[in-house]
C-alpha cells in the first residue's frame, strides 16, 4: 500500500508547514478539494488556513510551542464540526507533527469513535438534564406539600375555635332546656313545654351539624381513631336502633330489624355512628307509613349489613356521587336536609374500617344501602361478648366536687345538677382556684380547660403541686372536641375527659362518684364543705 | 470581510446550540443535541455600512471551564453567557464562567441570554435576579431559541458592541 492509499483510507489531508508563515497542501485528496477549497500544491498564509478552518487560530497557538521543542511526537487537536463549502456540517479534527525537519499537520474527519463519544456523553446529559427535572418537580411538590399542610392546621384549628365557640352557648343551651322540661325551675304549662321542646330540638339538630363537620374534617385529616374490638353486631346495633324507633315513630314509620347473632370486628361508636347516619337518611326519605328494614348477612368472613327503604329510590346518575360531601340527590341546591354529611361519614367510616359501602336503588322503588364488615368470631359465642358489656350505674353516695369554669351559664348550669347528696363549690377562674382548693381538698375537680387566666393545662400542673391536691381526681369539662385534644388532657394528668355540650349526664355522674372512690383517704379539711358555695 | 470571533458559553444544556442555530438557520429542533468538542458556524451581518462575519464558536457546556476550553477563547471579540430560565443552578455557572473568562480576555463585548423564557411558567430565574449580577456588567436579553424571541436583536447588539470596540 502506497502512502496516497493510506492517506485515502485514513480520509486525511497533509499540509506542510514552511517559513514566513505559509503552508502548503502537500496531499490532499480530491473529495478535500471539493469541501474545503484545497488544492494539492497550493499555497496559504496562516491566516486563510484559519478562515477555512477556524479551530486552528487556536490550535496553532499550541502547535506553534510543540514544533519549536523539536520533539518527536504528535499534538492533536479537540474535534470541532462546521460547515463546509456545501454548508454540509462536518465533524473534523487535526494533527500536528514533526517528521525529521518538516512540520506538517494531518487534517481529517472524525469518524465512528467521535459519534460513540458524543452518544455517550448524550445520554449523561440527558439523565442529568432528566434528573435535574425531577428535582425541580419535587421541590415544587414539597412544597404544595407543605402548603398544604399549613392551611390543613389552619383549617384544624379554625374548626377547634369554632367548635369551642358553638359548643360552649350550646351546652348552656340544652342543659337549660332539660332543667326547664324536667320542672326544675317550676312547671311549665303544655305551651311552654312545647317550645321548650323545639328549643331542645333545635339545640340538638345543631349539635348534631357540628359534629359532622368536626367528624368529617378529623377524617380527612386522618386523625379519626378507630378502636376496634370484637362486639355482638346485634347488641352495638339495637343500642342505636332503640333510638332511631322513636323517631320512625314520630313519623309514621315501620322499623323491622333483623339481625343474625355474629361478632365482627368493629369501632362500636363509629359502627354504631354508621348504621344511625343510614337509616336516619332513610327516615328523611320515606314518607309516612313507609317501612325501613335494617338486616345483616354473614358470608365467606364479611357481614353485610344492608338499610333498606320505601322511599322515592335515587337515580342512577345520582349513586355514586350521594357519598361525596354536601350532596344531596334530586335536590337542585346543595343542601336540603341535615348536614348533607352523613353518607359522606358513612363511606369514610366504613372504609376505615376495610369495608365497603354501597347503594342499590331505582326510582320509585326504594333504596338499599349496604355495606360489609369483617365476621370476629363463629356463630354462638356472641351471647358471651354481648353479656361482657357492663353498664355503669347512676347514682350513690355523696361527693365533694369543686368546679372550676368561667362561663356563668355553663356554672349555673352544673350546679343546678350536682344537687345534693352531691356538694359543690364553683371557682370562676383558675387562680381563685388554686387559693382556696389546697384548703378545701375536694373529692373530684371538674375543670373547664379554657379559664380567662391560665389555661386548664397549667392550672393542672400548679395543683398539682400540692400535696393535698396530688392525688385528687380531675375530670376535664371542655369545648375542644377536636381530635386529639382529649389525648393531650389525659397525657396531662387529667382523669377523664367530658366535651361540651355535656349529652350523657348520667356518665358523668357515674365518673365522678368512680374517681371519687378511688381517691386516696385525705386529712378532713380545716372549713367545713358547704352545700353550694360560689368561689 | 471582517470577522469577529464570538464564544457561546454557558452550562450543558442551556440552549446555547440552539441559540446559533436559530441565529444562523432560523430553525429550532426540539431534541437536545449535546456538543461534544466545538461547534463553529458564521453569519455575514451588516451594520450600517459595516458587512462583516461573526464566526460562533458553540463551546460544549463541559461542568468545568477546561484549560482547551480557556484556550478557545483566544481571539474572540465577544462572547454570549447563556442561562436556562429554568435551572437556578445555570446561573451559578455563569457567575462562575464570566469570572474566568474575564481572566482570560479581559473586558470585551458581552451580553446575556436568559433562555427559554417560552417556557417561562417554569422559571426558577428571574430576569430580575439576573440583572441583580450582571446589569452591571452586560447587557441581559430574555431570549428563547425556540420562538426565536429576542435572538436577533441580542446578535446584533453583541455585533454593534464589538464593532464599537472595534472603532475605538
Amino acid at each position: 500500500m502506497d502512502s496516497l492509499e493510506i492517506l485515502v483510507a485514513l480520509d486525511l489531508a497533509v499540509v506542510e508547514s514552511l517559513p514566513g508563515g505559509w503552508f502548503q497542501c502537500a496531499s490532499v485528496l480530491p473529495k478535500w478539494c471539493e469541501r474545503f477549497e484545497l488544492a494539492a500544491g497550493a499555497k496559504l498564509r496562516r491566516s486563510q488556513l484559519e478562515q477555512l478552518f477556524p479551530l486552528l487560530s487556536s490550535f496553532l497557538h499550541e502547535v506553534d510551542e510543540f514544533w519549536s521543542q523539536s520533539e518527536p511526537g504528535c499534538l492533536e487537536s479537540e474535534i470541532w464540526s462546521q460547515r463546509d463549502a456545501q454548508q454540509a456540517e462536518c465533524s473534523l479534527h487535526a494533527s500536528a507533527v514533526l517528521v525529521g525537519a518538516q512540520r506538517c499537520l494531518l487534517l481529517g474527519t472524525a469518524g465512528t469513535s467521535y459519534d460513540r463519544q458524543r452518544m455517550v456523553l448524550q445520554r449523561i446529559r440527558d439523565r442529568n438534564l432528566a434528573y435535574e427535572r425531577l428535582e425541580r418537580e419535587f421541590e415544587k411538590v414539597e412544597v404544595r406539600s407543605r402548603e398544604a399542610q399549613k392551611l390543613n392546621e389552619l383549617k384544624s384549628d379554625f374548626l377547634a375555635s369554632m367548635s369551642h365557640e358553638l359548643r360552649t352557648p350550646l351546652n348552656s343551651i340544652l342543659g337549660f332546656s332539660d332543667l326547664l322540661s324536667q320542672g326544675r325551675a317550676g312547671a311549665l304549662n303544655p305551651r311552654q313545654q312545647e317550645f321548650v321542646s323545639h328549643v331542645k330540638i333545635a339545640a340538638d339538630h345543631l349539635l348534631s351539624l357540628i359534629n359532622d363537620v368536626l367528624d368529617l374534617s378529623r377524617i380527612e385529616a386522618g386523625r379519626a381513631e378507630l378502636q376496634q374490638e370484637r362486639l355482638s353486631l346485634k347488641e352495638a346495633l339495637y343500642e342505636v336502633l332503640a333510638e332511631l324507633q322513636v323517631a320512625a315513630t314520630r313519623k309514621d314509620i315501620q322499623l323491622e330489624v333483623a339481625l343474625p347473632d355474629c361478632l365482627v370486628f368493629a369501632d362500636r361508636l363509629r359502627l354504631k355512628q354508621i348504621v344511625y347516619n343510614l337509616v336516619s337518611n332513610a327516615l328523611k326519605f320515606t314518607p309516612k307509613k313507609g317501612r325501613i328494614a335494617v338486616t345483616a348477612a354473614a358470608n365467606d368472613g364479611k357481614v353485610c349489613v344492608t338499610v333498606a327503604d320505601t322511599g322515592k329510590g335515587i337515580p342512577l346518575k345520582d349513586q355514586k356521587p350521594i357519598f361525596e360531601k354536601y350532596y344531596q340527590a334530586g335536590s337542585p341546591t346543595p343542601i336540603r336536609q341535615g348536614s348533607g354529611l352523613g353518607l359522606a361519614i358513612a363511606k369514610q367510616l366504613v372504609e376505615l374500617q376495610g369495608g365497603t359501602i354501597w347503594v342499590e336503588s331505582a326510582p320509585g322503588q326504594g333504596s338499599r344501602f349496604s355495606f360489609t364488615l369483617c365476621e370476629s368470631l363463629p356463630q354462638g359465642q356472641a351471647g358471651e361478648a354481648a353479656a361482657a358489656v357492663v353498664r355503669p350505674k347512676v347514682g350513690g353516695e355523696s361527693c365533694h366536687i369543686a368546679l372550676v369554669e368561667d362561663d356563668p351559664p355553663s356554672r349555673l348550669f352544673m350546679e343546678a345538677m350536682l344537687v345534693p347528696p352531691h356538694v359543690l363549690r364553683s371557682y370562676e377562674s383558675g387562680s381563685e382556684a388554686l387559693e382556696d382548693l389546697p384548703r378545701l381538698a375536694p373529692d373530684v375537680i371538674l375543670l373547664d380547660m379554657s379559664l380567662p387566666d391560665m389555661n386548664g393545662l397549667e392550672l393542672l400542673r400548679r395543683l398539682r403541686m400540692q400535696s393535698v391536691l396530688r392525688d385528687t381526681p380531675v375530670i376535664a369539662v371542655s369545648a375542644h372536641a377536636m381530635a386529639g385534644m382529649k389525648e393531650e388532657f389525659l397525657r396531662a394528668g387529667v382523669d377523664a375527659y367530658f366535651s361540651k355540650p355535656l349529652t350523657d349526664w348520667a356518665e358523668l355522674l357515674t365518673t365522678i362518684q368512680r374517681l371519687a372512690k378511688l381517691k386516696k383517704p385525705e386529712p378532713p379539711p380545716a372549713s367545713g364543705f358547704p352545700s353550694l358555695v360560689r368561689g | 470581510m471582517l470577522q469577529k470571533k464570538i464564544c457561546m458559553l454557558g452550562a450543558y444544556g442551556v440552549g446555547k446550540t440552539s441559540l446559533v442555530r436559530r441565529f444562523v438557520e432560523s430553525i429550532f429542533d426540539e431534541k437536545y443535541h449535546t456538543t461534544l468538542g466545538v461547534k463553529i458556524d458564521k453569519r455575514v451581518m451588516e451594520i450600517g455600512d459595516t458587512r462583516f462575519t461573526l464566526v460562533l464558536w458553540d463551546l460544549a457546556g463541559d461542568d468545568e471551564v477546561e484549560q482547551a476550553n480557556l484556550s478557545h477563547l483566544r481571539g474572540a471579540s465577544g462572547y454570549i453567557l447563556v442561562v436556562d430560565g429554568c435551572r437556578k443552578s445555570t446561573l451559578d455557572r455563569a457567575v462562575l464562567l464570566k469570572q474566568r473568562v474575564d481572566q482570560v480576555l479581559g473586558p470585551v463585548a458581552a451580553v446575556l441570554a436568559l433562555n427559554k423564557c417560552d417556557i417561562n411558567d417554569q422559571w426558577a430565574v428571574t430576569p430580575a435576579m439576573v440583572e441583580e449580577i450582571f446589569a452591571h456588567h452586560m447587557p441581559v436579553f430574555v431570549t428563547s431559541a425556540k420562538t426565536g424571541h429576542a435572538v436577533e436583536e441580542m446578535f446584533q447588539a453583541l455585533a454593534i458592541q464589538t464593532l464599537g470596540e472595534t472603532t475605538r
